[in-house]
């Protein structure tokens, strides 16, 4: 599913403006790739209470350089608590308050559902939007 | 909640396991007896199976004994065969006796259910067993296949049709290698009894030997036209009177197998034996074990001398360790108690004061059979600080104390009461001897002390009790840790307790019930809180929220949410518009919080429901009629994920309640497990509500529903809500 949708994406490039590097423990790794206005970040493990701080951290950082976009691909994830989504929350209004848009990336199908029990499908910007059953 | 990652399906077999299975497909089906079937599983099972070794019990008709074909994977003697009583409490009786698998994912679940299998798993390497029943081809048992894995397993579905999979080949193989052959029967023998590495002879019930395989012929040092048609006292006269010919007869008089160990003068030898008798007499298998013996004997002797300098120096590294990772007071005492019957002595106890007593809170005994009823102690048997205990002499002294018998000096100490009597005897069971009683001080006075016996071991030296003073001291910097966070544990456990309303509004109509789970001891005082207050209209309002984070900050976000919530659903605007409210607040005040939360009104007169929720899942709806529905409704966002200027708005839902029908509102800890499909959790949780429904009360329910869904550990707190509709007739 990853691969499918990732044409639509802007590909992080090797070119020289591009920054690639990865921070991570055992339960949550992050993939941080920075271009010149937007930032591709993946993330894969588990996103919660434990590893949530890890993740605040990484964001605060990138947060203040995208001037367009941050784009966060889950679906390498398989476990996101309360705290994980508080986190996404938060995010998202930190980015729209200075212009810029979260879009989360290539959900899986229990993410989606976890968005939908939190009434945060239509909050969030999803992509792709929808699964075709 | 856990994602499936959608790999599960195509996952690409190990080609090995699949040799193995195809190798061991070809052997059963050139089997001729149960022997070889065995034989050809404990061959080929394990790698069939994936892992690395496989048994088979074979289940006898006449006897209801249980034959186990083990492999040197888990016997370091080689093949042989161990007989059971179908009674007996090990993995292949008991699925024999259920007929259902039993499945030891890991080291810790053989400890919890098979405690006596720990030590032999460890010795052969393996973390993980499986035993299935393997049935014949009417339903009826036949006996039982065993697996063993050097990993932990998940038993997954896969793994687990695999496994049917070689019970049901080795179902097929038993049931037509009985026809042919009718197990230990005299006479000829199948040409795996002859050529398998175990002594075996066979006796009629006048002693006489009737057959004896190779391996036999090379124990007994006689060949077979020496011995069979010779009684067997003739053959060896040093039975006569011995351990052998007592056990024989027993066996024969019994009807029942016997196992046994002893020794044979004139061959020298120490021998295993197992004898069980059928029509035509006795059958006995055994195996030379001097060998085993002497290495047991100089094993333990070299163990001993290490004991004094290898273990007791790595005691104290391991025990800070263990110390350091623990989170209560309770915990660290736990763990100093298995860390002191594993190298200091055979029992041990801890007591700490409280009020004008000392009462126990950790115990254990390195025996687990035994560990059981040390740890029974904790908690009774208090000793008043004017009674005659040691504990309570080394408490006020502050100083050392070694006893020779402590057992037995404590009794004496006794007075003659039913509970003194009670303590007195599980002291003696536990076992007695040279006792040293050790007081553990925390910021300079004695804060806990350490009893530790030695059951019939040497008496406490000086370095013994130098060495214990060192782990005390590691103890004492143990509990301080703890001790602030348990202090900022018990405020936010207090702050949460508070913010749960003392009683629930009463009504003809309505009858509610609530429950509130901490998580488990060391997990997190979290956010999580129900409400449930009658309106100025007569309608009841009813709250369960989830404030994220945990700590002191989440409790008080929580109360602040519910304080703020109150007001809003008093002044009767609506659940949807106090949610937008409390959200816009929210925004203003504590654009950091978020938390999810669902709001509930009911017309106790009407049975009429008006819900909202933000974010959070909604109720179950439990039919009089029998059926069952979550109500997923249109959740707004959570609060705190709106702007001051674009506050989100939650979508009101209405129905109406029928009598009888049950209202369940919750917060997602109940359901949600990691590593458990969020649906699946859900759907438990309905199943399990669905088996309440005739629970007279709610309150009855409540407490089932929490119970059966918070077995094991959890480490989120738990709300549930329960609200019955039973208006008069």
């Amino acid at each position: 599913m990853t691969l499918e949708h990732a044409a639509s994406l802007p590909e992080p490039s090797a070119s020289e403006d591009s920054l690639v590097h990865s921070v991570g423990d055992h339960s949550l790794q992050i993939s941080i790739s920075q271009m010149e206005d937007r930032c591709l970040v993946v993330l894969s493990g588990e996103l919660d209470v434990s590893s949530a701080p890890l993740l605040r951290e990484q964001l605060v950082a990138i947060t203040t350089t995208v001037q367009t976009g941050l784009i966060l691909d889950i679906g390498l994830l398989t476990f996101i608590d309360s705290t994980g989504l508080s986190l996404l929350v938060a995010e998202h209004k930190k980015l729209e308050s200075q212009g810029a848009t979260l879009t989360i990336f290539s959900p899986t199908p229990m993410a989606r559902r976890l968005f939908e029990i939190s009434g945060l499908t239509g909050y969030l910007t999803i992509v792709p939007p929808a699964v075709a059953t | 909640m856990t994602f499936p990652d959608g790999h599960d399906e195509t996952k690409i077999e190990e080609p090995t396991e699949e040799e193995a299975l195809w190798r061991l497909v070809t052997a059963l089906a050139s089997c001729a007896n149960p022997f070889e079937v065995a034989e050809a599983l404990a061959a080929e099972g394990g790698g069939a199976a994936g892992g690395s070794f496989a048994n088979m019990a074979i289940l006898t008709t006449e006897a209801n004994l249980v034959h186990i074909v083990h492999r040197p994977a888990v016997d370091a003697l080689g093949n042989r065969w161990l007989t059971y009583e179908l009674d007996d409490h090990v993995p292949g009786c008991d699925a024999i006796r259920n007929g259902l698998p039993v499945l030891l994912g890991s080291v810790e679940e053989i400890q919890a259910r098979y405690p006596l299998l720990t030590a032999e798993m460890e010795e052969a390497g393996l973390q993980a067993r499986a035993s299935l029943p393997i049935h014949g081809a009417r339903g009826e048992t036949l006996g039982a296949l065993g697996f063993g894995w050097s990993a932990p397993q998940s038993f997954d579905a896969a793994q687990l049709r695999r496994l049917d999979l070689i019970a049901q080949l080795s179902g097929l193989a038993l049931e037509r290698a009985k026809g042919t052959d009718t197990g230990m029967t005299h006479g000829r023998m199948p040409g795996v009894v002859e050529t398998m590495p175990n002594a075996l002879f066979t006796m009629d019930a006048s002693f006489v030997f009737t057959y004896i395989n190779a391996e036999g012929e090379r124990l007994l040092q006689a060949s077979r036209d020496e011995l069979i048609g010779i009684n067997l006292f003739e053959a060896f006269p040093e039975a006569l009177g011995s351990e052998f010919e007592r056990q024989y007869r027993l066996a024969l008089s019994s009807g029942r197998t016997v196992v046994f160990e002893a020794y044979y003068g004139p061959l020298a030898g120490w021998f295993e034996v197992h004898a069980w008798p059928d029509q035509q007499g006795l059958n006995v298998y055994f195996a030379d074990i001097s060998e085993r013996r002497a290495e047991t004997l100089e094993r333990e002797q070299a163990l001993a001398e290490t004991q004094l300098t290898n273990i007791r120096l790595s005691f104290l590294t391991a025990l800070s360790t263990q110390l350091a990772g623990a989170r209560t007071r309770t915990e660290i005492f736990d763990r100093l108690c298995s860390s002191v019957v594993s190298a200091m002595g055979d029992w041990c106890t801890v007591v700490v004061p409280a009020g004008d007593e000392l009462v126990r809170i950790a115990a254990g005994h390195r025996d687990p059979a035994l560990n059981g009823l040390a740890r029974r102690l904790v908690g009774g048997y208090p000793h008043a600080y004017s009674g005659p205990s040691p504990g309570v002499v080394v408490y006020k002294s502050g100083e050392p104390l070694r006893l020779t018998q402590l057992a037995q000096q404590i009794v004496d100490e006794l007075d003659n009461s039913m509970a003194s009597a009670a303590y007195g005897r599980t002291l003696q069971l536990m076992g007695d001897g040279p006792g040293l009683i050790m007081p553990i001080f925390s910021r300079g006075e004695v804060t806990a002390v350490l009893t530790t016996v030695r059951v019939g071991g040497a008496p406490f030296a000086d370095d013994d009790v130098a060495l214990m003073t060192d782990v005390t001291a590691c103890v004492a910097n143990a509990l301080d840790d703890v001790t602030q966070n348990e202090t900022q544990r018990e405020t936010v456990g207090a702050l949460q307790a508070a913010a749960l309303p003392s009683s629930l509004p009463t009504s003809d109509h309505l009858t509610l019930a609530a429950g509130y789970r901490a998580a488990n001891e060391g997990g997190q005082v979290g956010g999580d809180w129900y409400d449930a207050f009658e309106l100025q209209n007569g309608w009841i309002a009813l709250v369960v929220g989830d404030a994220a984070g945990h700590g002191l900050h989440a409790a008080a976000l929580m109360a602040q949410l519910r304080n703020s919530l109150r007001a809003h659903l008093f002044d009767s605007m609506g659940p949807s518009e106090a949610l937008v409210k409390l959200s816009t607040f929210i925004a203003v005040q504590e654009p950091e919080a978020f938390a999810t939360i669902i709001c509930v009104e009911i017309d106790p007169a009407t049975g009429d429901v008006v819900w909202a929720s933000a974010g959070h899942p909604g109720p179950i709806l439990l039919r009089r009629d029998g059926t069952s529905q979550h109500l997923r409704g249109e959740p707004a966002p959570p609060i705190g994920s709106a702007h001051l200027h674009s506050p989100n708005r939650a979508v009101e839902h209405r129905f109406t309640l029928s009598p009888d029908d049950r209202l369940l509102m919750f917060t997602d800890g109940l359901f949600e497990r990691r590593g458990i499909d969020l649906e699946i959790g859900l759907t438990h949780l309905m199943i399990t509500a669905e088996q309440t429904r005739n629970s007279p009360s709610p309150e009855r329910a409540c407490e089932t529903i929490l119970e059966e869904m918070l077995l094991g550990s959890h480490d989120d707190d738990v709300c549930l809500l329960v609200a019955d509709f039973t208006p008069k007739r």
